[in-house]
């Protein structure tokens, strides 16, 4: 959370001085709309591509943390199959493990396209 | 306002309208309209100000145009967020408006986003949407550098159109000598962050008072004079962390002499409405 949030920041403080935001400026709009519409959309294009990604890692993470404090989630359940040598159970949870992760990852592509009009895919 | 590229015109364009980059601050002088002193303005009275009286339009419309925003949205916005018009009305309106600065099928391009523009079409979209909420003052940053000579011409023309139409004045910043004959009235020439002359378009083409003003006209290419060397003006323009004590012209003045080492002149009224920051003002536009 505290690295989507920098990151947002970050990117936002580099496209402050892009030009459109000064033409937003001059229109008028309340410091407020040029901040949430006009600079956020053009900002979030990083944070997703970052989302996709962690979603991952937050996966892997699941087993481990489950794992230790013995939560009864997905990562718990790998964790206990590897323990117990369940083969066939570690198989279909990862299996569906990675399909969550590619459906992820296929949502933030879609996204790219409907955050930034200017990226379509042919 | 006419000057080379970093003589301070368009720092000027932005003070007015209260959009400089962030550093910088006007620590004196006043920007005023209709009276009012902009500059000693509450901020929410200058943001009121901005678009509604003054508007702006910038020199490169691709960048200067929300990209992930259709033209649409982006003429309508004003509309929505000050006129409380309802999304169709404000688009409806921003049709219109797109038909107005002559861009083609406008119902139909309203949905598209800037990119999906050529050049000249984008800088229409963007006068388009300086004039949504109908203002009395448009600064017009360099509208037409970004752009090839012919369409530079069409937008040129439009301008002038709008202009007369809606009474509306039109502040143009440029380099460009032949651009402000045609549309001007009033030229202001601008060098290091100075305004060097200020006159009416004909007398100030006729008998430029300030060598840097002459040198300008002597540098344009012409077709009478063909084959012979142009008439670049010597040197480079001040760094402006170093500007030159005097007169800043004066390194690369022809006609400097001592004292134009020494002081910095002042923009005196000559006769008729215009003013030179030039010694020699009156012998030049007596020559």
């Amino acid at each position: 959370m505290a690295y989507v949030a920098r990151l947002a920041r970050s990117s936002i403080a580099e496209n402050t001085r892009s030009d459109y935001v000064r033409t937003a400026v001059a229109k008028g709009l309340a410091p407020r709309r040029v901040v949430g519409v006009h600079l956020l959309r053009n900002s979030l294009i990083p944070v997703v591509t970052f989302l996709g990604v962690d979603l991952g890692s937050l996966m892997g993470g699941a087993i481990v943390t489950e794992g230790i404090f013995n939560i009864r989630g997905i990562g718990g359940l790998i964790f206990r199959s590897i323990a117990t040598r369940e083969g066939a159970t570690v198989t279909g949870v990862v299996v569906l493990l990675v399909v969550v992760y590619l459906l992820m990852n296929l949502l933030v592509d879609v996204l790219y396209a409907v955050l930034d009009p200017r990226i379509r895919y042919v | 306002m006419l000057g080379e590229s970093g003589s301070g015109k368009s720092v000027t364009a932005n003070t007015v309208m209260g959009i400089l980059p962030d550093p910088a601050t006007v620590t004196a002088g006043a920007v005023r309209y209709r009276g009012e002193d902009l500059l000693t303005a509450t901020p929410d009275r200058r943001r009121a100000l901005r678009g509604e009286n003054v508007a702006m339009i910038f020199q490169d419309a691709l960048s200067a145009l929300n990209p992930v925003f259709t033209v649409g949205f982006q003429i309508g916005e004003q509309l929505r967020t000050r006129r409380g018009m309802s999304r169709r009305d404000a688009e409806r309106r921003a049709v219109e408006l797109l038909d107005q600065v002559g861009i083609p099928a406008a119902r139909q391009r309203v949905r598209d986003h800037p990119y999906q523009f050529s050049g000249g079409m984008r800088q229409r979209v963007m006068i388009a949407m300086s004039l949504a909420l109908d203002p009395d003052v448009l600064i017009a940053d360099e509208p037409t550098t970004a752009l090839d000579v012919t369409v530079q011409a069409q937008i040129m023309d439009l301008l002038a159109e709008i202009q007369a139409e809606r009474h509306m004045a039109l502040i143009l910043i440029t380099h460009d000598l032949g651009v402000v004959a045609e549309v001007a009235d009033r030229i202001a020439v601008m060098y290091a962050g100075r305004i060097v002359e200020n006159a009416d378009v004909h007398p100030l083409y006729a008998a430029p008072a300030h060598p840097y003003t002459r040198s300008l006209l002597e540098s344009i290419p012409r077709v009478d004079t063909k084959g012979t060397e142009l008439k670049a003006i010597k040197g480079l323009p001040p760094n402006l962390l170093r500007i030159p004590p005097g007169c800043p012209f004066h390194p690369r003045c022809p006609i400097a002499t001592d004292a134009c080492h020494e002081e910095l002149p002042p923009l005196v009224a000559l006769p008729g409405t215009r003013s030179s920051a030039c010694l020699f003002a009156a012998e030049l536009v007596g020559a």
